[in-house]
């Protein structure tokens, strides 16, 4: 029998998750780990224009990959064969690969995994395998679903988020640059961690969030930026359903991030592996430099998105 | 402007209070401040049965203060008069005083402020300036409601609370014990705090929390709790709506918790300070230390009650 009294654990909150019947992972990496061995998959090609940890947990875990590159609108540039023991990771940058041309590759090549990291509303297409992050869209410290039809047959333990809270927490009621460094620290722990599941305090978190206002929020955001920034970004755009964020190509992105730092608006670099590995004049390259992901989440209103466009604007030649 | 971008504070979840128009402060004792302040009371009587935390609240703050005593059905044995500038506070034991009988105590006294720190769901009553307590009910680090029609005029600073959650967090994910400590620690420093409002973070856990169901559970435990201990149980109840606890008569009371707590069922003492305060033959002492209030809460389902009962059956010779 459990402890019975004394003081109260956090609340369980009301219990309404996005994606209910997916499997609730710890992040996204580890959902493309999930697959690898679920699907006792021998090499994987994945892109250029990615985060590195995905290529490092490939190599940790022993897993052969390849590289390949990205057209301008996003697509793969692949048209070799795969075997049956190989698959493409395909990352559904800014939400900017619609159903259809997910739908495409999935005929063409088959052995597709999607990345929708980036696209956390676009739901999960019949046969095709595909992963999200919980961190990148809302508040909590970690998780990730997977859609699969296939099952990992070996005991997976329940991740523990508690101590990773600090930085939430202090956001949420502090300034973010106070906890920056715990940030970091946290999310380089992830390197150490293995596959789990999603922590319960992830799952309390992620059932109680008002998912339709979140989506209208960002569907808002976007489409202001977009309507004050369309004419001047050189990547023609959709607008996907709740958007990750409003991708803005820049000349000299990575100085123009500089300067915005200075007024307190932090663009990422996604990512900052990929201007180092790739020669410059690549697309990858240009992208990853270039691209200003502008923040568009529930976080912010019209007001904020004005002051931003106002920012950008200042260095459109 | 704000920060913009970076990574995310914990998420906005949704925003459904119990209590929307009540004001929303940092604890009861608080409350009960705001109150001495807001209508200007010289003194206030408070009974011997109480949390010295009250007490020495308003000894601090430099309110006159005398003690009364209860009946045994928990009903304030007082004949005084009371004079402009003097309120009376009642308590709520165990949400044992109904609707009805907080409406003759307000004819009666017509100034009084009623404690509902153990009866979260008894909403408040036209003319009663009533206390509620989150953290008795929920987990939650701290908060309190306040009904009155008063209105304090000085500045009040809103809480933060992001560095009291490691045992609510804790507790959580781990076990309780390790984060005992912890709990009592935080407890002592509210000694230290003013007056403050309700933290953002106590107000967006308790914005999603599903009431209904949390009253429901509450009342199903009690009910079975009642259908086993009635007939052995002293004390006649009445069954309140989302009840606190089950509030058990037993002989050696004292005894009983510590054979009861190696069995992990944890029963507090209300209040530890009454029982050295109060004459060992007076009623108050008997209730504080033969009265368990036995755990009913949402936490909790028949198992638990079922165990609960059995364990404490072997002492009601």
């Amino acid at each position: 029998m459990k402890e019975i009294g004394g003081y109260f654990g956090l609340e369980q909150l009301v219990s309404n998750e996005y994606y209910k019947g997916l499997i609730p992972l710890n992040n996204a990496r580890y959902s493309l780990l999930y697959l690898l061995k679920a699907k006792n998959i021998k090499k994987i090609y994945i892109p250029y224009y990615l985060v590195n940890v995905v290529r490092e947990m490939c190599s940790n875990y022993d897993y052969n990959f390849e590289l390949y590159h990205i057209e301008p609108d996003f697509m793969p540039v692949f048209d070799k064969k795969l075997e049956k023991n190989e698959y493409l990771c395909v990352v559904n940058y800014f939400g900017q690969l619609t159903d259809e041309k997910i739908l495409f590759l999935k005929n063409k090549l088959d052995r597709v995994i999607l990345d929708n990291v980036q696209s956390f509303f676009q739901r999960p297409l019949k046969g095709i395998d595909t992963f999200y992050a919980c961190e990148k869209y809302f508040g909590v410290p970690d998780g990730g679903y997977l859609a699969t039809d296939a099952t990992l047959t070996e005991e997976i333990e329940v991740d523990i988020s508690k101590d990773r809270m600090t930085h939430v927490l202090g956001r949420f009621e502090d300034n973010a640059s106070n906890y920056y460094s715990i940030f970091q620290k946290h999310m380089l722990l992830f390197d150490d961690e293995p596959l789990k599941y999603m922590s319960k305090l992830t799952h309390n978190i992620m059932g109680a969030i008002d998912y339709e206002k979140v989506c209208k929020t960002r569907d808002e955001n976007y489409s202001y930026l977009s309507s004050r920034l369309e004419k001047t970004n050189k990547i023609k755009l959709i607008t996907p359903k709740g958007p990750f964020a409003y991708p803005y190509y820049i000349k000299n992105g990575v100085e123009v991030r500089k300067i915005l730092a200075q007024k307190k608006l932090y663009i990422p670099t996604l990512w900052p592996d990929v201007i180092k590995d790739n020669p410059v004049n690549s697309i990858e390259n240009e992208y990853a430099a270039n691209i200003l992901p502008l923040p568009c989440d529930q976080r912010y209103g019209i007001e904020e998105m004005e002051f931003l466009a106002d920012e950008v604007s200042k260095f459109i030649k | 402007m704000k920060e913009i971008g970076g990574y995310f504070g914990l998420e906005q979840l949704v925003s459904n209070e119990y209590y929307k128009n009540l004001i929303p402060l940092n604890t009861a004792r608080y409350s009960l401040l705001y109150i001495l302040k807001a209508k200007n009371i010289k003194k206030i009587y408070l009974p011997t049965y109480l949390c010295n935390v009250v007490r020495d609240m308003c000894l601090k703050y430099s309110y006159e203060i005398e003690y009364y005593c209860i009946g045994e059905d928990f009903l304030p044995i007082f004949d005084k008069n009371l004079a402009k500038d003097e309120y009376i506070f009642i308590v709520n034991y165990f949400g044992q005083i109904t609707d009805e009988k907080i409406l003759l105590l307000r004819d009666r006294f017509e100034r009084l402020v009623l404690d509902n720190a153990q009866s979260f769901f008894q909403r408040p009553l036209n003319g009663v300036d009533t206390i509620y307590s989150c953290r008795k009910f929920f987990g939650v680090p701290e908060g309190a409601y306040l009904s009155t029609v008063a209105k304090l005029n000085e500045e009040i600073e809103v809480d933060i609370s992001k560095n009291r959650m490691t045992h609510i967090l804790g507790r959580f994910e781990g076990e309780a014990s390790d984060y005992f400590q912890n709990y009592q620690e935080h407890k002592l420093l509210f000694d230290d705090e003013p007056l403050k409002y309700m933290s953002k973070l106590s107000h967006n856990i308790l914005g999603a929390i599903d009431y209904d169901n949390a009253a429901r559970i509450r009342n199903e435990n009690y009910v079975y709790l009642a259908s086993k201990l009635g007939k052995l149980n002293r004390l006649s109840l009445v069954t309140p709506e989302g009840p606190f606890a089950y509030p058990f008569y037993i002989k050696n009371g004292i005894e009983v918790r510590k054979k009861l707590a190696k069995k992990k069922i944890y029963i507090p003492i209300l209040w530890p300070n009454a029982l050295d305060e109060t004459p060992q033959e007076s009623i108050e002492h008997d209730y504080v230390a033969n009265i368990l209030p036995l755990p009913c809460d949402q936490r909790y389902g028949i198992d638990e009650m079922k165990f609960m009962v059995s364990e404490v059956s072997k002492y009601t010779a």
